[in-house]
């Protein structure tokens, strides 16, 4: 021992000498309760030195004694722990056990044996001394643990440890087979004062924590004495039912098959503060405590429960590999990242790639041995893929090439249309699992309104009519495409097919009567009137409530067409008896049917500007229209009206009228007036509207609800390009609005696309500041796996522009290299000529970067100063500007 | 996933069979009005594994269904709740570090 050692401990001594024995002694009671008996050995021999003749020293010094001779035994000290328990003995010759306090009785049992505490509490009642309740529990737990029963004879015959004594032995062996409530029932007899009482409690909370009983067990531990004997599996069901208290030790844990639960707040803990390290270090040992029959399985499964943390930032989505490959054993380390990458993707579906789900596939065999699951699990990852790509509007013309080589080996063959990617994901998802009839309905949902993929989309039908006989909605699907193209004989098939698997089906009813109204459509276009009102009348037979308004105006239309007169005489008397709001929607949906007509020879223009002028003069009508009335006037038309009207929206025709309309709206209603709109694409009207109502306002009066469809407007429209105006709504909002906030932004999710289509859906706007979600932001997976490296659009652009960005001013020889070199980036993404639409879609992809943002912006300035804009190309100039390029007068 | 096999006290080696018979003796024994919290767990479980499709579903996108990993790991520790075991006397004294030894003067 070093010097300086030695006199620091002479030191302490010394200046524990100056201590008075009295709080030697209470320091020692510290010293042994914290189970430090060399220490408290130590204090009571320097208390000893400075007055020998204190009463409470033969006790502590007997207590310190046995503690220390235990903790010398557990050290494996035989000899050195035999020397202290004489010392101990020759201690307790020396206690004076009838001056005894019930406290200072405690700790003497605490530390004798059991057999000896009998003997000596014994002794004490003899002299006449009342029982201590305290104690005779304490040495009946003694009793229990240590089974010294002989020495119970030194009590009287009724004193309740005697007396209760067989029942608890008689019991024991019940309890050490862990056959608890045997053992409630050998102890029926023990009453609540006995001091064995606790030991009935205890058995009782062990079949309650058996059975899973929490509540029952959470009472008992309300009634279980503080200090009893099993201190440490008491605490532990107090930590699982109240989730308060300290855990008890591993060994207590495991043996009570809880040691789980305390592994897995430490690994919550872990995961939540992104320690890899200790995650790394968590999770074998809970995986064996959970499943020691197949840790790696477990293993898997709280890889996985890490892998879910990405999305919340708290675990790098780069760490993941790593964990993986050290944790799970080599062949299941492709599988189970890919696995984790599926997962991912599932709760972030920004972070959509194909990569993971074609290493997975590749490896089915390790997850799913048997081949019909094999086959299942291969449709489930496809559709999960479509199903995600949809959930985040993937567009997938703008697919990198990596990704593209991805899908090429999740769908074994070569993706020649991009745009087709979730249909052919969908479609090899059904080929795999064919029984899937969620799947058919959402691939047709995919090629719903495609003309492009109509044969695909009948096929589609066709083959889940076949699979599903019992199922009305492929007939019905088939029947209503039949009718789009006029094939009458087949749509009444279908529909004769459909009824054959629900006679009761409205929806067939309804589609049969469509079907008439179609018919009679095309008589009146080909002058057949009187064919037109035969079916006409055939469709009223049926009697279906739902088409009463659509064909009271087929036959307004029919008698304006077939007379060739003026419209507004023919119309006008139909109209009177039709209360205001249906008196302006028929008028209105006239209206809409004869713009859709007119390129046929019957219909005429005089006859629409006549039924215009009659709507006109029913503007006073307006004053009449409740808020219910005003959206019913301008609500779109049912789909399955699809096959009699090219566009369902009927609100253009009362264009006119919208102002008026929407000032007689509030809140909810204005809403839905709004949404009508923006689903027909109408942004102008309701920007227009919003500002009305924010003009003159002060900022804290106006609506944040307003403000957040302001917003959502100006983003669609390309005048915002980052979160900016969200943040300030959200920021000012309250919980409330919050709330209102949240809802809208699920309603706007619906007309939007690209970046804030999945701000809106996920309530998180930041996206719309970040680079590309699209592409990438996925689970790093072998590149041998992934078909390699690729470029990215806007990786290919930040090359371009960073030139630029390492000379801020660049001179006018440099700007034009850069314009033409940004022109040449146009040519290669195939933009030259591109749609206004899908200019924007890319403008607002390429922007959601706030650096390629800046660069682009400040490339239009200088080009602005420069004086070069005119000779931009459209395309370019629209990149630069966000707006379209002006033709010259000339 | 391994949590619906544990809430059914079963290995995921389980056939669809085993799965079935299982539950079906599980809600016996838990009825919804002893303990619904339990009963509401078995069925969760049991569909989750009810068949082929929503097996492999529950198999490679289960943990997904929690959103969250405090959820998933909360979920996969209650469903092994269900494997508490009840020792004998004996092995918890030991556990506990109490000697039961006559003379080795433990405290109690």
């Amino acid at each position: 021992m070093p010097k300086h050692s030695r006199r620091e401990r002479k030191r302490k001594r010394l200046k524990q000498r100056r201590v008075p024995p009295k709080h030697l002694l209470a320091q020692a009671r510290q010293s042994l309760t914290e189970g430090d008996g060399r220490r408290a050995l130590d204090l009571l021999r320097q208390a000893q030195h400075g007055d020998p003749a204190l009463e409470e020293l033969p006790l502590l010094l007997f207590c310190a004694c046995m503690q220390r001779a235990r903790q010398l035994a557990e050290k494996g000290l035989a000899k050195e722990a035999a020397a202290m328990r004489t010392s101990a003995a020759q201690h307790r010759v020396s206690i004076a056990f009838q001056p005894l306090a019930e406290e200072d009785w405690l700790q003497y049992i605490r530390h004798a044996d059991g057999a000896e505490a009998l003997a000596d509490y014994a002794d004490y009642l003899q002299a006449q001394r009342s029982p201590i309740p305290q104690v005779e529990r304490m040495l009946a737990d003694r009793l229990v643990i240590q089974r010294c029963w002989q020495g119970l004879e030194v009590f009287a015959a009724d004193h309740p440890l005697r007396r209760d004594a067989g029942q608890v032995e008689s019991s024991l062996e019940a309890m050490d087979a862990g056959d608890w409530e045997r053992a409630v029932g050998l102890l029926g007899g023990i009453g609540r004062r006995s001091p064995f009482a606790a030991w009935r409690l205890f058995c009782k909370a062990m079949v309650c924590f058996g059975t899973g009983d929490d509540e029952g067990l959470r009472r008992i531990l309300d009634l279980l004495p503080a200090d009893f004997a099993l201190t440490h599996t008491v605490a532990e069901w107090r930590r699982l039912c109240t989730g308060e208290g300290v855990a008890g030790p591993a060994a207590v844990q495991q043996v009570l098959g809880t040691a789980s639960a305390a592994l897995a707040d430490q690994l919550g803990e872990a995961i939540h503060k992104g320690r890899l390290r200790d995650i790394e270090r968590l999770i074998p040992g809970l995986a064996v405590a959970l499943y020691p029959e197949e840790p790696l399985q477990a293993q898997m499964a709280l890889l996985q429960v890490v892998g879910l943390a990405v999305p919340r930032n708290k675990v790098p989505i780069e760490a993941i590999p790593g964990l993986v490959q050290r944790l799970l054993p080599t062949e299941r380390v492709a599988s189970a990242t890919a696995q984790i990458g599926l997962l991912i993707q599932q709760l972030a579906p920004d972070r959509w790639d194909p990569g993971p789900a074609a290493v997975y596939l590749d490896l089915l065999s390790v997850a799913f041995p048997h081949a019909p699951d094999r086959a299942v699990a291969r449709g489930r990852v496809l559709e999960a893929m479509a199903r995600t790509g949809h959930k985040v509007g993937l567009q997938p013309d703008f697919l990198p090439y990596e990704m593209i080589e991805s899908l090429a080996a999740l769908l074994d063959e070569r993706l020649d249309d991009p745009g087709m990617v979730l249909a052919l994901l969908m479609t090899a998802s059904l080929a795999a699992d064919p029984d899937n009839r969620e799947g058919y309905r959402f691939l047709l949902d995919l090629l719903r309104g495609h003309s492009e993929y109509q044969a695909k989309f009948e096929k589609t039908l066709c083959a889940m009519a076949a699979r599903f006989p019992d199922d009305p909605d492929p007939h019905l699907e088939l029947a209503a495409l039949h009718y789009a193209k006029n094939a009458y004989r087949r749509a009444e098939k279908s529909l004769a097919e459909g009824r054959k698997c629900a006679p009761h089906d409205e929806r067939l009813l309804d589609m049969q009567a469509v079907g008439f109204l179609k018919s009679a459509d095309q008589s009146r276009k080909r002058g057949r009137f009187k064919l037109a009102a035969q079916d006409l009348q055939r469709a009223e037979d049926l009697e279906r409530p739902r088409l009463v308004f659509v064909l009271r105006v087929k036959r307004l239309l029919l008698a304006v067409v077939s007379a060739g007169g003026d419209a507004a005489e023919i119309v006008a008397p139909h109209l009177e008896g039709l209360p205001p709001s249906a008196r302006l929607r028929t008028l209105a949906l006239l209206l809409h049917d004869l713009a859709e007509n007119s390129h046929i020879k019957n219909v005429k223009p005089e006859m629409g500007n006549a039924l215009k002028a009659l709507l006109d003069r029913q503007v006073t009508v307006l004053e009449q229209l409740g808020p219910d009335a005003v959206l019913e006037l301008i609500a779109p038309l049912p789909a399955d009206f699809r096959i009699l009207y090219d566009r369902l929206q009927i609100a253009p025709v009362l264009a006119d009228w919208w102002t008026a309309l929407m000032e007689r709206l509030e809140e909810d209603h204005l809403l839905a007036f709004f949404d009508i709109l923006l689903a027909g694409d109408q942004h102008a009207p309701v920007r227009a509207e919003i500002n009305r109502r924010l003009r003159g306002r002060q900022k804290a009066q106006r609506d944040p609800l307003l403000l957040f469809y302001l917003a959502a407007i100006r983003y669609q429209e390309g005048q915002d390009y980052d979160s900016r105006r969200f943040a300030e709504v959200l920021d000012a909002a309250d919980a409330a609005d919050q709330t209102r906030l949240r809802a809208a932004a699920m309603r706007l999710a619906n007309y939007a696309h690209g970046p804030l289509r999945q701000a809106l859906q996920q309530f998180r706007f930041d996206v719309l500041d970040w680079p590309v979600p699209l592409f990438g932001g996925g689970l790093p997976l072998p590149a041998d796996l992934l078909g390699g490296e690729g470029g990215s659009l806007e990786g290919a652009l930040e090359v371009l522009l960073d030139d630029a960005a390492e000379s801020p001013e660049l001179s006018d020889g440099e700007l034009v290299d850069e314009l033409s070199e940004l022109e040449a980036f146009i040519d290669e993404n195939s933009l030259r000529g591109a749609p206004l639409a899908t200019l924007k879609e890319f403008a607002s992809v390429l922007k959601s970067s706030q650096q390629t943002r800046r660069d682009l912006e400040r490339i239009g300035r200088e080009c602005e100063a420069a004086d070069l804009s005119d000779d931009l190309s459209p395309e370019l100039y629209f990149l630069l500007f966000a707006r379209k390029k002006k033709k010259k007068h000339r | 996933m391994l949590a619906h096999y544990w809430a059914l006290g079963l290995s995921p080696t389980a056939s669809q069979e085993e799965i079935r018979q299982c539950y079906l003796q599980l809600i016996r024994t838990h009825p919804p009005s002893r303990n619904p919290e339990r009963f509401q767990q078995i069925t969760a479980a049991y569909e989750a594994l009810k068949d082929v499709r929503s097996r492999v579903e529950s198999a490679i996108f289960g943990m997904a269904q929690y959103g969250d990993f405090e959820l998933a790991l909360a979920a996969l520790v209650q469903a092994r709740a269900v494997q508490r075991k009840t020792p004998g006397l004996q092995t918890l004294l030991a556990a506990e570090g109490k000697a039961t030894m006559k003379g080795d003067g433990k405290d109690g």
